[in-house]
């Protein structure tokens, strides 16, 4: 790699180029909609066995915590096998396309907000349980309240599956095959591009994702050190 | 009002169209319909495909995703009925894939070629081989260190047909090397002409791929121009019977676009660093 | 009227699980708790004394119904029957955020929801404090906003773990008047403490928990009114029906006479001595306690008991209906 790849990089960050934008816009795209769906699913079933004591639940939260460290890879064959047109989802046609895509990084984000939800919302004060039964509050409203109170929890969860999602290649690459203005993100150009010598791209697309990694962590820091204190 | 004003950033992101953008950076031919082709990196990268295939896209109202991964992957891609069409290049399995009943209408379309490329001062003295067996034998002999893709990509399976011909290389076609100085890195070829630069040793690269590299890397070509290292393309239509969901018409059409007159002109003239790479032999 | 009424209530944690052998039930935690009787009047103050783990917070959770006891019934006459933990748990909000969500999840409409907000507020004395963030505020008034989050529910039965514990003494005196004037407006009040002073002041009915068991109490406490002069350091005090006894000397605004029973000599004629108390009456009940103590209750005008040793009383053949003289020291009662 030379010294004008570098200069070329900088100009098309600064020029906003437009495969650059296009990329970045793709990556961001496709965590954002993977976290929201991991969120939606993952949220409330963190809350609910948080709040609940039943046979299993330790087997199954430390179940959840290991698969926080699932590798993408695994979970690319995974989700892969079940989208192939050989597969058992095939008929969908979903391979190579950013629902694939989606999907699979979705499967990599559910362990980690479910995790991170649980354990957010079991260190909440257990008085606070029985302050909501006092208080007279429905099961819902309890379940409300307790998300609002571990706010903080749910937001790093959400933030921290982001950020690991965003910055995955291995399920972006199998399961979008890195097509270009379609699937191609930046972890996947960043991976492939650079076999055709394309350094300036990737060097580029390296510096978007610093930045997005960068953006996430201060969030995670100000969610922790300056609201999380006061929860 | 911030806070909202995320949420629908957020929700219009996400919900937004979802439709393929093209450089202009607006939705390109919604309408179109799509053709996958799996492909090797080697003419991916290379960038003949943005040359080739945008005549084609236009008259057919398609667009053409390209997967790029080793010829191994592409059929193996093609084998599970998730491409419709394929360009690779090792005619043993694609011999094999046909008679297997998974592909139809394999056609040759066009050739490169590899090259033998290794540190200048040249420890085997490749450069004065007679023929690309002997540049191989020589490796060989001196054990002189060499990087293998260990892929199960064209070029993977054209380095251990060299080895088998030469006759003492490391597993010939059957074990996996164990030799110390055969080193198999299961990479691709940007990564493999990378470590070979790093480790001042030989590789087998295509020529395309070597050239993108070349102002970055130490290593030389040292040994070209064998008919052995010619690089045979061919294009396979996925069988529409095995996988009915196969565009096969579109496939067929892509086929006889690339080997009719006007695709072998493109890549007649397709040039990278000014020099060609690809050269045109559908009959 | 009776609020809230115990009747053969045992609590323990554990229970036995469906699926192991009814054989086992036996072993399934250790009881925590065991009344047989308990009846809490309407509009009174209930103070519940005793050590640490004496069960005085599981019996605030049993009748706030956070806990169900393992077998016996509790009825409560009161709809809403709010508890005030020891160390309160306070929403991420604002005070007045705090106080209001009670009213907010039912529905209360927003312009009574301020009124009795502000009420609540003022009654505990944190007007001011309304838009502070709750989970910033010191122990004291993080226990305040508590009993101010409960108050606005104008709950039936208050209960309250250890309210006092982590208050300044000026705070300490501004619940007890709240806690005063709701019982005084009907509110059945039933709370536990450390402090003895408080315990006295407030209580109308005093409960002393002992492992998990309710146990007689070992004072009198003697509602009334202190007496302004006395005379060379000895005070009066005059109990309520008219009766009057010596105490020490003290300034303030004293309601309560509290006497320990072990500290009252039962003799049949008057004694002679330094002790300034000398009350005759007439021997209501006489009951063991333990192995060697006896309690006798007596009616000298107002109620007395004296705990005296199982010999003194044949001694002294002591017995339902018969007249003694209960002595005891004007140093020996403390008033609150």
């Amino acid at each position: 790699m030379n010294r004008e790849a570098f200069v070329e990089a900088f100009h098309l960050l600064l020029s906003l180029d437009r495969e650059l934008v296009l990329i970045t816009f793709n990556s961001l795209r496709f965590a954002l909609a993977s976290t929201v769906i991991a969120s939606i699913i993952a949220t409330p079933l963190g809350v609910a066995i948080a709040l609940r004591e039943f046979r299993g639940k330790r087997f199954l939260v430390s179940t959840a915590h290991t698969l926080m460290g699932l590798p993408t890879v695994v979970v690319g064959l995974l989700v892969f096998s079940l989208l192939s047109r050989s597969g058992p989802l095939g008929g969908l046609g979903l391979l190579f396309s950013p629902a694939a895509v989606i999907i699979g990084q979705s499967v990599l984000a559910l362990p980690i907000v479910f995790s991170l939800v649980y354990s957010g919302l079991s260190r909440l004060d257990p008085e606070l349980r029985e302050t909501l039964l006092t208080l007279g509050a429905s099961p819902l409203q309890r379940t409300t309240k307790i998300i609002q109170e571990g706010r903080i929890a749910v937001a790093s969860a959400i933030l921290t599956a982001f950020g690991r999602v965003v910055g995955e290649v291995g399920t972006a690459m199998m399961l979008g095959g890195n097509i270009r203005w379609y699937t191609r993100t930046i972890t996947t150009a960043i991976a492939l591009e650079t076999q055709k010598g394309a350094f300036a791209l990737s060097v580029a697309l390296g510096v978007v994702l610093l930045i997005v990694a960068f953006g996430v962590n201060f969030g995670l820091n100000y969610l922790i050190r300056f609201r999380g204190s006061v929860a | 009002m911030q806070r909202t004003g995320l949420a629908i950033a957020i929700v219009l992101m996400i919900l937004g169209p979802w439709t393929r953008m093209d450089a202009a950076g607006t939705s390109e031919r919604r309408d179109a319909q799509r053709l996958l082709l799996a492909t090797t990196t080697s003419t991916e990268n290379s960038g003949l495909l943005e040359a080739l295939l945008p005549p084609f896209e236009e008259k057919y109202n398609v667009v053409v995703d390209v997967i790029a991964v080793g010829t191994g992957q592409a059929l193996e891609i093609g084998r599970s009925g998730d491409a419709d069409v394929l360009m690779v290049h090792a005619p043993e399995l694609e011999t094999e894939f046909v008679a297997d009943g998974y592909g139809v209408q394999r056609v040759h379309f066009m050739y490169n070629d590899f090259v033998v490329v290794g540190p200048p001062e040249d420890p085997a003295d490749v450069s004065s081989a007679a023929d690309a067996t002997d540049a191989f034998a020589r490796i060989a002999q001196k054990e002189a260190t060499f990087i293998s893709r260990g892929d199960n990509s064209g070029t993977h399976v054209k380095e251990l047909g060299l080895w088998s011909a030469a006759g003492r290389g490391p597993s010939v076609g059957r074990e996996p090397a164990t030799d110390e100085w055969h080193r198999e890195v299961g990479q691709g070829m940007g990564a493999v002409i990378t470590l070979a630069n790093e480790q001042r040793g030989y590789t087998l690269a295509d020529r395309g791929t070597y050239l993108a590299y070349r102002g970055d890397v130490m290593i030389e070509i040292l040994y070209e121009g064998d008919p052995k290292l010619f690089n045979p393309y061919s294009i396979i239509v996925v069988d529409p019977q095995r996988h009915p969901h196969v565009q096969a018409e579109l496939a067929h059409a892509l086929s006889d676009y690339v080997t009719s007159a006007h695709g072998q002109q493109i890549i007649d003239e397709y040039r990278e660093a000014g020099e060609q790479l690809f050269f045109p032999d559908a009959e | 009227m009776i609020n809230m009424h115990i009747r053969g209530v045992r609590f323990s944690y554990g229970e036995p699980r469906p699926r192991q052998a009814a054989g086992s039930a036996g072993q399934a935690g250790q009881t925590l708790l065991e009344i047989p009787h308990l009846a809490i009047r309407e509009g009174t103050i209930s103070v519940l004394i005793g050590d640490n783990g004496s069960g005085k917070t599981t019996l605030l959770k049993l009748l706030a119904g956070l806990l169900a006891p393992s077998s016996g019934t509790i009825e409560t006459a009161s709809e809403t029957v709010v508890l005030v933990h020891q160390r309160p748990y306070l929403f991420a909000e604002s005070v007045r955020a705090n106080v209001t969500w009670p009213l907010k999840i039912r529905r209360v409409r927003r312009d009574e929801r301020r009124d009795r907000v502000d009420r609540a507020l003022e009654q505990v004395g944190l007007t001011a404090f309304a838009r502070r963030w709750a989970p910033s505020l010191s122990g004291g008034e993080k226990q305040r906003v508590a009993i101010a989050r409960a108050l606005v529910l104008q709950p039936g039965a208050l209960l309250l773990d250890e309210p006092t514990s982590t208050i300044d003494a000026a705070s300490v005196r501004a619940i007890e008047t709240v806690l005063r004037r709701l019982a005084d407006g009907g509110t059945t009040v039933v709370m536990s403490t450390h402090n003895e002073a408080s315990a006295y002041r407030l209580a109308d009915e005093l409960i002393s928990m002992a492992g998990g068991r309710l146990v007689p109490l070992r004072v009198n406490i003697l509602h009334g009114s202190a007496l302004d002069h006395g005379e060379e350091h000895i005070g009066r005090f005059r109990v309520t029906d008219g009766k009057e006894i010596y105490c020490p000397t003290a300034t303030g605004d004293f309601t309560r006479a509290v006497v320990r029973m072990e500290d009252i000599i039962l003799s049949t004629e008057e004694m002679t001595g330094s002790a300034q108390n000398h009350l005759f009456g007439t021997v209501r009940a006489v009951a063991a306690v333990g192995d060697e103590l006896v309690r006798v209750d007596l009616d000298c005008g107002f109620s007395l008991s004296a705990l005296v040793t199982q010999r003194s009383v044949e001694e002294l053949c002591i017995a339902p209906g018969m007249q003694v003289c209960a002595t005891f020291k004007a140093s020996a009662v403390c008033l609150y």
